[in-house]
């Protein structure tokens, strides 16, 4: 429902919000879920969004916060439309065909270097800066932004897998996937370590 | 039709003897190398321990030097049915060992003769053993026979000697206990050698003879002595190896693949249950061996060398400079195995067969590979040092930069100017209130402290400080600022030109990665002290600036178009292209 406010918000765009435009509209749209309580018609509840604006939702690649700002990632839009426009055309078993923000996440995909290191074989070694560019993240990227591009990422490499879409090559895909978990293998403690809040700082 | 022939001796002219005794007519340590080997399989056939095998050598140079006279000693001594069953038999390759089953150098019983024979106008042998005297030898026409008045003479030892011309008065303790017990010796006794004129000397050829591959071996595990004056004192020779580098001090053993496949697709056993051992040992040297006769591959059988390639001969690939500074010993000995034909009659090399080329290619690879670690250790070195140059610039970009970053940040943010870095002070962490761990900015970023609308929000319970002025170090030369007891960091071609690990954010520490494929070009093409280096490292505080102030330019202004981002990029580097000159100044004349 966030989702869909903000997106109203946004104009169905990724644009930065501000976060009471957010809560007034997702009042508006669902005064039932963010009412304050004993008052749902009159007043909005900010803390219903603080909370999953900054946590799971952040977490899970769907937002992104700059300057006290909000802005859906193109996940979180294409979730936002997916809710308020299903497509019609989605066989029962939803395979056939993947979001096209997730079809252009795997294109990209396709042209990482860690992409290619896999298809050579195990003679070069894979850097952490190879996981930072498969991730589309740097080495200072903020823990819930990381954790944001790991959820988004694997999310689309899995819808991928799992819808056959005949647009993708599967031997590309493959590998792909290959190097999202020989990454993950790799430096599974880089990615804990970037990931956490606070790790930084404690270690 | 079967054809019956009725088989005869075998009758060969003494020109035979002349062709097959030319290489050893001239090759004073090849042929001294075969008498030591039949000194040595004497004690082994009498069942001497190697450590007490003395062996006695003289090259007494004369005047005029063509005069002189070479003695090979040893206390074990031939009994006249050994020199007429082994010793005068051309080419038996039973005769150093007597049928005795044991190991012994001697191969093919042919080469100390040869050398007797043909590399002095004269030669004979002096022996004595259980109370009986025998001399041997060739006279000038090259016809071997006993000396006249000396076949199996009946007399006691210190006459015997006398008629050796050993003075045991003068020999090595060790000598002395040995004949002390055997009650034997023999003496070789070689009178004017060919070719020892002129530049020839008798140390030069003791020298070579402490490196040949075969008498190298006999002077490491026996007491060899030897002397070139008749009345200097006996020294002992040692097999020097060369001094290891530093690098790589340990020898190198590799075991041989049980099988390889062949030129033909064949496979070629060089282990089995019968011959299990081989393996390849390498050894490195701290001085080029080039032209020293030492950078070589010996090959070993079951008790000696079998074999010896320069390595230069083996053809290495990849790093062949490199290879000058290996030597080492490839023991295997299943080229023994009678069936493999592998061993030659000089054992100067193996006999080039499909069998031993297989074996040579994979030791060359094995050199190669190794060659390739003494290259790659010598490039880091060589960086190293050239690096000690780019520190002491490195050093005064960081006083550049510092001086620089702040009057740069407030003229593209605003503010002072003041202070040594970017970024606020921080606003604390963990604002939500809520314990959902949504704040996870860093000292620099207040996005998540504070909740919008400043609602709910604490101020945290940890202040941090702000970002520290970034500190600049070079990888793999640079001490590690966060541990200065590790090696200086070393970073991957494929990593960028400026680096972070995850520790080094907060302390705001960048490596330029020295081993980008450009710095090393101009590295090891310009050198450190280049105008192009400098500029190239230059070019990395520009960019370390850059980063920073875009993290800087995100924080306070949020969303970044591309139009927004290039104007920035110009402001800056308008900046560093004409702000330099003066904080240059201030900090080229601190550090001159």
């Amino acid at each position: 429902m966030i989702l869909v406010a903000m997106s109203v918000v946004s104009d169905g765009t990724t644009r930065l919000c501000a976060y009471e435009d957010i809560v007034v509209r997702a009042w508006q749209l669902f005064p039932q879920e963010f009412g304050l309580r004993g008052y749902v018609d009159l007043y909005p509840d900010a803390s219903d969004l603080h909370k999953p604006l900054y946590g799971p939702l952040k977490r899970d690649g769907y937002v992104r916060v700059q300057n006290k700002k909000f802005g859906l990632t193109d996940s979180g839009l294409a979730v936002a439309q997916q809710i308020t426009q299903p497509p019609a055309d989605e066989s029962p078993e939803g395979k056939g065909r993947v979001r096209r923000d997730q079809l252009i996440e795997i294109e990209k995909l396709c042209k990482k270097a860690a992409v290619g290191l896999v298809q050579q074989g195990p003679s070069e070694e894979l850097l952490d800066t190879d996981l930072y560019d498969f991730y589309s993240v740097t080495v200072r990227t903020k823990p819930a932004d990381f954790a944001g591009r790991i959820a988004t990422v694997d999310r689309a490499i899995d819808a991928a897998l799992g819808a056959q879409d005949p647009s993708i090559d599967k031997t590309r895909l493959a590998l792909v996937s290959l190097a999202r978990d020989a990454l993950k293998e790799v430096h599974a403690d880089l990615i804990v370590e970037l990931t956490t809040v606070g790790y930084k700082t404690k270690s | 039709m079967t054809v019956k022939i009725k088989p005869e001796d075998n009758v060969i002219t003494d020109d035979l003897l002349d062709t097959l005794g030319r290489e050893w007519a001239f090759d004073h340590v090849k042929g001294q190398n075969e008498l030591w080997k039949n000194a040595a399989d004497q004690y082994i056939r009498d069942e001497i321990p190697d450590e007490d095998q003395v062996i006695l050598v003289e090259l007494l140079e004369l005047k005029p030097k063509k005069n002189s006279v070479f003695r090979v000693i040893d206390f074990g001594g031939m009994a006249h049915n050994d020199i007429v069953n082994a010793f005068k038999r051309w080419g038996d390759i039973s005769a150093a060992s007597r049928n005795s089953g044991k190991r012994t150098f001697g191969g093919h019983g042919n080469g100390g003769k040869f050398y007797m024979r043909s590399a002095f106008e004269t030669s004979r042998f002096v022996t004595y053993r259980a109370g009986r005297l025998n001399v041997y030898g060739f006279n000038k026409a090259h016809q071997y026979g006993f000396q006249e008045g000396y076949t199996n003479v009946a007399i006691d030892l210190a006459a015997a000697l006398k008629v050796a011309e050993i003075d045991a008065a003068t020999l090595p303790p060790s000598a002395v206990a040995r004949l002390e017990k055997s009650q034997g010796f023999t003496v070789v006794i070689g009178e004017r050698p060919n070719n020892f004129q002129r530049s020839a000397t008798a140390k030069r050829i003791l020298e070579k003879l402490t490196q040949h591959p075969q008498a190298r071996r006999l002077v490491a595990h026996r007491p060899v002595y030897a002397r070139t004056v008749s009345t200097a004192d006996w020294q002992l020779l040692r097999a020097h190896d060369p001094e290891p580098r530093p690098d790589f001090p340990e020898p190198i053993m590799i075991e041989v693949p049980a099988t390889l496949i062949d030129e033909n697709g064949d496979r070629v056993v060089l282990r089995d249950d019968q011959w299990p051992e081989a393996f390849l040992e390498l050894q490195t040297s701290k001085e080029s061996l080039r032209n020293t006769g030492i950078n070589r591959l010996d090959v070993i059988g079951e008790i000696g060398a079998i074999g010896s390639h320069d390595i230069t001969s083996l053809g290495l690939t990849n790093h062949p400079a490199h290879g000058d500074f290996i030597f080492g010993e490839l023991y295997c000995t299943k080229l023994e195995d009678p069936q493999y034909k592998c061993v030659a009659n000089d054992r100067e090399r193996l006999i080039h067969n499909e069998k031993t080329r297989v074996l040579l290619e994979w030791a060359r690879d094995r050199i190669d590979e190794l060659a390739g670690q003494l290259a790659e250790a010598d490039a880091k070195e060589r960086k190293h040092q050239d690096l000690s140059q780019s520190s002491a610039f490195n050093e005064l970009l960081n006083q550049w930069k510092n001086k620089f970053m702040p009057t740069l940040m407030a003229q593209l943010f605003g503010g002072s100017g003041e202070g040594s870095g970017f970024g606020g002070t921080g606003a604390g962490e963990d604002g939500s209130g809520e314990g959902d761990g949504a704040a996870d900015g860093d000292a620099n970023d207040s996005d998540e402290g504070t909740p919008p609308g400043g609602e709910d929000g604490g101020g945290g319970d940890e202040l941090k400080r702000g970002r520290r002025a970034p500190t600049v170090r070079l990888s793999g030369y640079d001490a590690d600022p966060l541990d200065l007891m590790a090696p200086p960091l070393e970073l991957s071609p494929r990593q960028p030109g400026v680096y972070q690990r995850p520790k080094d954010v907060p302390e705001g520490i960048y490596w330029i990665n020295t081993s980008r494929p450009l710095a090393q070009r101009i590295l090891e093409s310009l050198g450190a002290e280049s105008t192009r280096w400098r500029d190239y490292m230059f070019q990395r505080y520009v960019e370390i600036i850059l980063k920073e102030s875009l993290y800087t330019l995100e924080r306070s202004e949020g969303d970044l178009s591309a139009d927004r981002l290039q104007g920035h990029i110009d402001s800056l580097t308008r900046a560093c292209t004409t702000m330099p000159s003066r904080s240059w100044r201030t900090s080229s004349s601190a550090t001159s």
